[in-house]
């Protein structure tokens, strides 16, 4: 990181050239490139594409600028020409990491350019709780049907899920898109997504999932608006927890290119499976209607904020069940160049349950279950071809590994006061993205 | 001396009264740019400079035709005329960039332009051949104060680079993009592509646009490497239609430059070519973008499944609740 915050010092520029400068003395290939050099740090590759097209006009050999310039072309998202360009460089005396470049730079062009395309990513891990049973430090008394208020006898009632533990991750996702024709920017896509997450000692944390998702983008200049069809699965301790399956819309609109508002509406049925160690999830069977809506703002280049309301209702066999949540994600996402980011996430909920809880609570106790969730997290991630250099044993397939290190602390106050928890999470994360 | 010219004036003036405006802000213009032109002619605003000339280049003015050198002036109404194997790069004042490649008729027709609120205006006619045009200031500031017009139709320009073929060329480069071009006008033809930023441009520029105008009808183009046919007979132009890559190789080898010997490179440039580029601030390695605008919650179900573990353990018998769990 070190190493890039010093290169990008040196993009700072003394004294700036003038347009005027440069209208004044427009063959000065070295003021021009200086000049190219400026107006890319400045963001205005529109410049900066004239000014190294300028020096390639009369320096047509000059192949470290023709990268540049093809570069900057697909920083434009004109892959067309940026391909055309690149591969004018093939069997040129480029350096080893010039040709690595240009072959990279090619070969996402040509993915993106295609029609059909296929990429997805895989994700390894591991990561270590406090409390991954989400255990209360509340007891139980053993008559649960005579205790009144919030007096409670000390009786631990969770021992054996109590306790800190590590566990295993593992993530996929592949996307499949295909352009529509006659309609630029339109396309239909499908995803299939998968984790799963095991624990060494404590069992009932161990959770996979699995999510199809299909529908269309629709694009008209700013606007995006995607329809789509989902059904997910999860486990719990190897056996079939859950099923859903809905649809919603999502819709995008890029007021500027810094500022993008979006919204989501979905509908789920929703099917439990009760089980041996959870005899009566099928009361939790419904459907639930949710929805968020809100914004990104891109700061500058490297630095976006995002934040969005969200609220659902869920209408469940039982009302105990049933409930209505509404909550506030906020997120900042931070890049500091060579694939280095962080991102900080913050959310805070709320949800009123129809019904109070009698599985929880005394039958004296009235009050409807309300829950206050919070979470936050911090994950600062890197590729490996950047923390190690370019000249390092890596061989080039582990270069674009990324390597995230996260912390997530997550915490439900409730008035029902045996589910409370507080649990702190850390993780480390390979991912490597593909491109078929 | 040097006034300033309100773009209301310019666009309520009578022909007369234009051309005097025009001559004034041109003067005052030329007063401004003076230091760096110094064979300008009174009656004739300057709007630019010849920044790259390549070959059998030919500029008229008033009628007197020279060959283009690099640093002249370009005025006003300006005939630009290229040969084969020709290519000049104008820089107008308001950082605007026209690209002319070979067998080129153009004039630049319309400009105003007031630096200091980057008003204006700017115009240009292309009679034949292959062009490149990149808005400056004047595009970015009044997406509609900018067009380029070919015999048939008008190009609308909004903050964009795009190319155009004029003349029986266009013809040819729309059949290779399948397009019907049966009745197409050889002498009025234009073939019109969106270049960018597109709207998977990494930066914060806004995506460009343009829209193509004849007798006929229009169309708009949002994305890039999108082109738009202008059969040059009065019919509407056609839906926009993805470029191929032999179109993309026709315009390439009108427009841009290919290495022609061995490599030179006179300045270092950073080996690390994402750095240099600013592509590298950019770059996410990974999706984590959902987290920003999907906000899903991730892990509801194993809440509720531990909860329902930790019902069954409460209403179990060692925990004397054998009442609860059967009154839901």
């Amino acid at each position: 990181m070190a190493t890039i915050i010093g290169v990008s010092s040196s993009q700072a520029f003394a004294q700036s050239i003038t347009f005027d400068e440069i209208l004044a003395n427009p063959d000065d290939t070295a003021l021009n490139l200086r000049y190219a050099r400026q107006e890319i740090a400045t963001g205005r590759l529109q410049q900066a594409a004239s000014a190294l097209e300028r020096i390639l006009l009369s320096n047509p050999n000059w192949d470290s600028v023709r990268l540049l310039y093809g570069v900057v072309l697909y920083r434009l998202d004109d892959y067309a020409s940026a391909r055309i360009e690149l591969r004018k460089l093939e069997g040129r005396d480029l350096t080893p990491r010039q040709e690595a470049d240009r072959v990279r730079y090619l070969g996402l062009i040509e993915h993106q350019s295609s029609t059909f395309r296929i990429f997805g990513q895989v994700t390894l891990g591991g990561r270590y709780d406090t409390n991954p049973g989400l255990v209360s430090d509340r007891y139980a008394d053993a008559s649960t049907n005579f205790v009144s208020g919030s007096i409670f006898l000390e009786f631990p009632i969770d021992d054996q899920n109590d306790g800190e533990d590590h566990g295993f991750i593992g993530k996929g996702k592949i996307r499949v898109e295909a352009d529509l024709p006659n309609a630029p920017g339109s396309l239909w896509f499908f995803e299939a997504s998968g984790d799963i997450t095991n624990f060494d000692d404590i069992d009932r944390a161990d959770n996979a999932s699995g999510t199809l998702k299909s529908g269309f983008v629709f694009q008209q200049e700013n606007l995006k608006v995607t329809p789509y069809v989902k059904a997910q699965r999860t486990w719990i301790q190897s056996d079939l927890f859950s099923e859903r399956w809905g649809g919603g819309v999502s819709v995008s609109y890029e007021i500027d290119p810094q500022l993008v508002l979006f919204a989501n509406g979905e509908y789920l049925d929703e099917g439990y499976d009760s089980k041996s160690f959870a005899s009566n999830s099928n009361l939790r069977d419904g459907r639930i209607i949710s929805g968020y809506a809100g914004a990104v703002w891109r700061a500058t280049e490297s630095q976006s904020f995002s934040i969005a309301g969200f609220a659902s209702d869920k209408d469940a066999v039982s009302d105990q069940h049933s409930y209505e949540k509404r909550g506030v994600i906020i997120n900042s996402l931070t890049l500091f160049g060579g694939g280095v980011y962080l991102s900080l996430t913050g959310r805070y909920s709320e949800t009123d349950y129809d019904q109070r809880s009698t599985g929880f609570t005394s039958p004296f106790q009235l009050v409807k279950r309300e829950d206050e969730e919070r979470f936050a997290r911090a994950a600062l991630g890197a590729p490996l071809g950047t923390l190690f250099g370019d000249g390092a044993f890596l061989p080039e397939f582990m270069k674009d590994v990324v390597v995230q290190v996260g912390v997530s602390w997550t915490s439900l106050e409730s008035s029902s006061k045996l589910i409370e928890y507080d649990n702190i999470s850390g993780d480390l994360l390979f991912t490597k993205k593909f491109l078929f | 001396m040097a006034q300033t010219l309100k773009l209301n004036d310019v666009k309520n003036c009578s022909g007369s009264m234009l051309r005097r405006n025009m001559f004034a802000l041109a003067f005052s213009t030329a007063l401004v740019v003076g230091s760096f032109n110094p064979d300008y002619a009174v009656s004739t605003p300057v709007v630019g400079t010849s920044a790259a000339v390549q070959g059998q280049v030919y500029v008229a003015t008033n009628g007197a035709e020279r060959k283009a050198e690099i640093k002249q002036s370009i005025k006003l109404q300006d005939t630009i005329r290229t040969k084969q194997d020709s290519a000049l790069q104008i820089l107008l004042l308001d950082r605007s960039t026209f690209t002319v490649g070979q067998n080129c008729s153009m004039i630049i027709d319309k400009f105003v332009y007031d630096p200091s609120s980057d008003s204006g205006e700017v115009g240009a006619t292309v009679t034949t051949g292959a062009f490149r045009f990149m808005s400056g200031n004047i595009g970015k500031k009044n997406p509609t104060s900018a067009s380029i017009s070919t015999p048939s139709a008008t190009i609308g320009i909004r903050g964009t680079i795009f190319e155009g073929v004029v003349g029986a060329d266009a013809i040819a480069l729309a059949q290779l993009g399948g397009v019907n071009t049966n009745g197409a006008n050889a002498n009025g033809a234009s073939l019109i592509i969106l270049r960018g930023p597109g709207s998977k441009t990494n930066s914060l520029d806004k995506p460009g646009s343009i829209i193509v105008s004849t007798a006929g009808g229009s169309s708009s183009l949002f994305s890039s490497n999108y082109a738009v046919f202008d059969p040059g007979n009065g019919n509407p132009p056609s839906r926009p239609f993805k470029v191929t890559l032999e179109m993309q190789d026709y315009m390439d080898f009108f427009l841009r430059s290919t290495p022609n010997g061995a490599s030179d490179n006179p300045s270092p440039l950073n080996d690390n070519v994402g750095q240099e580029s600013g592509q590298d601030k950019f770059e996410l390695p990974i999706d984590i973008v959902e987290e920003q605008t999907d906000p899903q919650i991730p892990f509801d179900d194993i809440i509720d499944g531990i909860q329902d573990t930790l019902i069954d353990q409460l209403c179990s018998d060692s925990y004397g609740g054998s009442e609860c769990g059967t009154t839901f």
